[in-house]
C-alpha cells in the first residue's frame, strides 16, 4: 500500500470516503508555520501525522500473528512489573502458566493481580479507538444514549472493526437490573494463549474487557467490565464480558 | 471584501473542563473568549435532550453583539468543539454565514483531535489542557487560513 | 531469488496464508507498550532502547519458527538473499510493508532498510521534552525482531535505526551488518 501524493496537504478527511458528506472541500492553503514555539523537529517533507488520511489505516490489515507476539511480549513485561525485582520467594507464590501456541513452547510464570496491568492496557487502547470508530462511522453515527443502542455498538461495529467477526451474544441479567452479558465464544486474545489452568485465561481477556470499559466510558455509560471464563465442550475458550453499569445510567435511562 | 475570519477555536472535555483555547489573531486578549466558550456551555447543555437523531453540529449557539458567533460541534464522546466567528462588524452586504458553512472546519479539528488522541504519549488526562505542541500548531493554521466559501 | 520473486512470494502469502487482524489494533498496542515504557524508565529513552530490542529479541526468536511455517522458505544462499526476503516477504507477512532494500556495502556485508510507511508509528507524536526526539529510537523492537530471527538461522547481525521520521529526519532507516554466519558446533563435551 503506498499513501498517495498529492499537491496539497490534505488536512480534513477524504470526503470521497464517506457517506454523506459533502463531495468536496477545498483544502487550506498550507502556510508555513513557525517552528520556533515547539521545540520538535518536523521531517522537512512537512508530512505531520495530520497529513495523513486518518482513514489510510481503515482498510489496512496486518497480520494476527504481529498482534500475539505484541501482546505475549506486553503480558510478559506487565508480569514483570507487578512482581517488581524477582525474588525467589516471589516465584514460589506463582501458580499458573501460560503456553504461548504461535510461538511453539514458552513458559510465563504469572503472578496474581496482574490482569489489572492488562485491564489498563487495554482501557487506553480502548479510549483510542473509540475516538477513531466514531469518527469514521461519519454522519451515520447516532450519538447513543440508551444502553440497548450502547451495547449494540459494542457487539457489532466494535467487535467487527477490531476482531473482524461480532461478538457471540448479549444477554441481560435476571437478577439485576444493571448487569449484562457480552459473550464471546473464542475471544481472539485467548485464541494465542493456551491455558491448562482455568484461571490464567481471564487475565487475557481483561485486556478486552478493558476496551469494553473504555468504551462504554467514552460514550458517557460509565460501568465496571471484568471478564469470565466459562468454558463449554464446544468452546473452550468461551468468556463472558460482564457489565455492570454505574447508578447513574440506569438513572438516565429511567427518564428516556 | 468579507472579512469574516475566524476569532477562536476551543475546545472542552467532556467533563467542562477547558482543553484548548487559540484566539485569532493570537495575541488577543483571551479573556472574553473563555467567558463566551464557559456560556456556550450552557447552550449545548440546554439543546443536547433535543439532538437526538446524533448530528453533532450544534449551529450557531450564541451570537454576541460586537460580531461575535459562537458555532458548536459535539463529538459522540462529549468533546465539545467551539468556534468563534469574527463575521466583521456586521452591516449591509456581510452574506450571513450558510448553514454548515463551519462543517469542514469541525472535521479538521476533530480529526486532529482524534489523531492526538491515538498518539500513545497523549495522557488522556480530562483535566489538563493539551499541550501538544503538534496539535496547537494545527489548530492555529485552522484558524488563520479559514475564510468563508472554502467549503462546497 | 531475485527481488520480483521475493515480492511475489510475500503478496501471495500474504493474501492466502495469513489471518489478518485490525492494522490499529496492533498499532495502538505497540504504542502502549512504548508509552508504557517511557512511564517505567522515567524517560530513560536509551534504556527504553534497550527494552524494546529485547523484546523485539524475544519475539524474534519465535517469529522466524511462525515465518518460516507459513512461507516453505528453503535456505537462503546468500546475505543479499537474506536481505531480499527479510524486506519483500517477512515484513510484508506480519507488517504488510515491503521497505526498500538500499545502501549495500562493497563487501556485501551491509545494508539499509528504508521504510515508505512504519505502521508501528501511526499517529505517533514523540514527547516534546527536548529528549525524545534525540533519543529514543521508537521501533526499536524491529532491530530486536531481526536480530533474534537471524539468530535462530544461523546468522549473527546487528540492526539499527540510523534515522527516524518521527525524530524530524527525511526517512526511517535501519542499517543492518551481518557480524559473522554462525557455524553449527557442537557445545565442548557432546559428539
Amino acid at each position: 500500500m503506498s499513501r498517495q501524493e498529492t499537491p496539497f496537504v490534505p488536512f480534513s478527511p477524504n470526503p470521497s470516503l464517506q457517506q454523506g458528506t459533502p463531495t468536496s472541500t477545498a483544502p487550506l492553503k498550507h502556510s508555513l508555520t513557525a517552528s520556533s514555539t515547539s521545540n520538535l523537529r518536523y521531517s522537512s517533507s512537512r508530512k505531520s501525522i495530520y497529513d495523513r488520511h486518518l482513514n489510510r489505516s481503515q482498510r489496512s490489515e496486518l497480520s494476527k500473528a504481529s498482534f500475539a507476539f505484541l501482546f505475549g511480549e506486553m503480558v510478559q513485561y506487565a508480569q514483570k512489573r507487578v512482581s517488581g525485582i524477582q525474588d525467589l520467594e516471589k516465584k514460589l507464590v506463582l501458580n499458573f502458566t501460560v503456553v504461548l501456541i504461535a510461538t511453539g513452547v514458552t513458559q510465563f510464570d504469572i503472578p496474581q493481580g496482574w490482569d489489572i496491568v492488562l485491564n489498563l492496557h487495554g482501557y487506553t487502547i480502548g479510549q483510542r479507538l473509540l475516538e477513531l470508530l466514531l469518527w469514521r462511522d461519519g454522519r451515520s453515527a447516532k450519538r447513543e444514549t440508551r444502553i440497548l443502542g450502547i451495547l449494540q455498538f459494542i457487539t457489532t461495529t466494535l467487535y467487527r472493526s477490531v476482531f473482524n467477526k461480532p461478538a457471540d451474544g448479549l444477554e441481560k441479567s435476571r437478577d439485576n437490573e444493571d448487569e449484562y452479558m457480552l459473550i464471546d465464544n473464542d475471544p481472539m486474545v485467548s485464541s494465542y494463549i493456551s491455558v491448562p489452568k482455568e484461571m490464567s485465561q481471564l487475565n487475557c481477556a481483561a485486556f478486552v474487557a478493558g476496551i469494553i470499559e473504555a468504551v462504554l466510558d467514552g460514550c458517557l455509560f460509565p460501568s465496571r467490565v471484568t471478564a469470565h471464563s466459562v468454558p463449554t465442550d464446544q468452546y473452550p475458550g468461551k468468556t463472558v464480558f460482564l457489565i455492570k453499569f454505574d447508578e447513574s445510567v440506569l438513572e438516565r435511562e429511567a427518564v428516556l | 471584501m468579507s472579512s469574516t475570519r475566524i476569532a477562536c477555536i476551543a475546545i472542552i472535555g467532556k467533563n467542562n473542563s477547558p482543553l484548548h483555547l487559540s484566539p485569532f489573531p493570537a495575541t488577543s486578549n483571551t479573556l472574553k473568549y473563555h467567558f463566551l466558550t464557559h456560556a456556550t456551555l450552557d447552550v449545548f447543555q440546554a439543546r443536547l435532550p433535543l439532538k437526538s437523531n446524533g448530528d453533532s453540529d450544534f449551529g450557531l449557539l450564541y451570537s454576541v453583539d460586537e460580531g461575535l458567533a459562537a458555532y458548536g460541534w459535539l463529538t459522540n464522546t462529549g468533546v465539545k468543539i467551539i468556534v468563534v466567528v469574527d463575521v466583521g462588524g456586521g452591516g449591509a452586504g456581510t452574506p450571513a454565514m450558510k448553514d454548515g458553512e463551519l462543517k469542514p472546519v469541525f472535521r479538521a479539528l476533530q480529526t486532529a483531535y482524534i489523531q492526538l488522541v491515538c498518539n500513545p504519549f497523549y495522557e488522556n488526562d480530562e483535566a489538563k489542557p493539551i499541550t501538544s505542541k503538534r496539535f496547537i500548531e494545527e489548530v492555529k493554521r485552522i484558524g488563520e487560513n479559514w475564510t468563508p466559501g472554502f467549503a462546497l | 531469488m531475485s527481488a520480483n520473486k521475493a515480492a511475489r512470494i510475500g503478496e501471495e502469502v500474504w493474501k492466502t496464508r495469513i489471518d489478518k487482524v485490525n492494522a490499529e489494533l496492533v498499532t495502538l498496542t505497540y504504542g502502549s507498550i512504548v508509552a508504557q515504557l517511557c512511564k517505567d524508565y522515567e524517560g530513560d529513552y536509551i534504556e527504553v532502547n534497550k527494552q524494546l530490542e529485547k523484546m523485539g529479541y524475544n519475539i524474534g526468536l519465535r517469529l522466524i519458527e511462525d515465518f518460516l511455517a507459513k512461507t516453505n522458505m528453503g535456505k537462503c544462499i546468500n546475505f543479499k538473499e537474506t536481505a531480499e526476503t527479510i524486506s519483500k516477504i517477512g515484513f510484508k507477512v506480519f507488517l504488510n510493508i515491503t521497505p526498500t532494500v538500499t545502501n549495500w556495502t562493497t563487501d556485501g556485508k551491509q545494508f539499509s532498510l528504508t521504510f515508505e510507511e512504519n505502521p508501528l508509528a501511526d499517529f505517533v507524536e514523540l514527547p516534546d521534552d527536548g529528549r525524545a526526539q534525540n533519543e529514543l529510537w521508537y521501533s526499536n523492537l524491529l532491530c530486536g525482531v531481526l536480530r533474534g530471527s537471524l539468530e535462530m538461522v544461523q546468522m549473527q547481525v546487528d540492526a539499527h535505526f540510523v534515522s527516524d521520521v518521527l525524530r524530524g529526519n527525511e526517512v526511517t532507516e535501519m542499517r543492518v551488518t551481518l557480524i559473522r554466519t554462525i557455524d553449527d558446533e557442537l557445545p565442548p563435551g557432546e559428539d
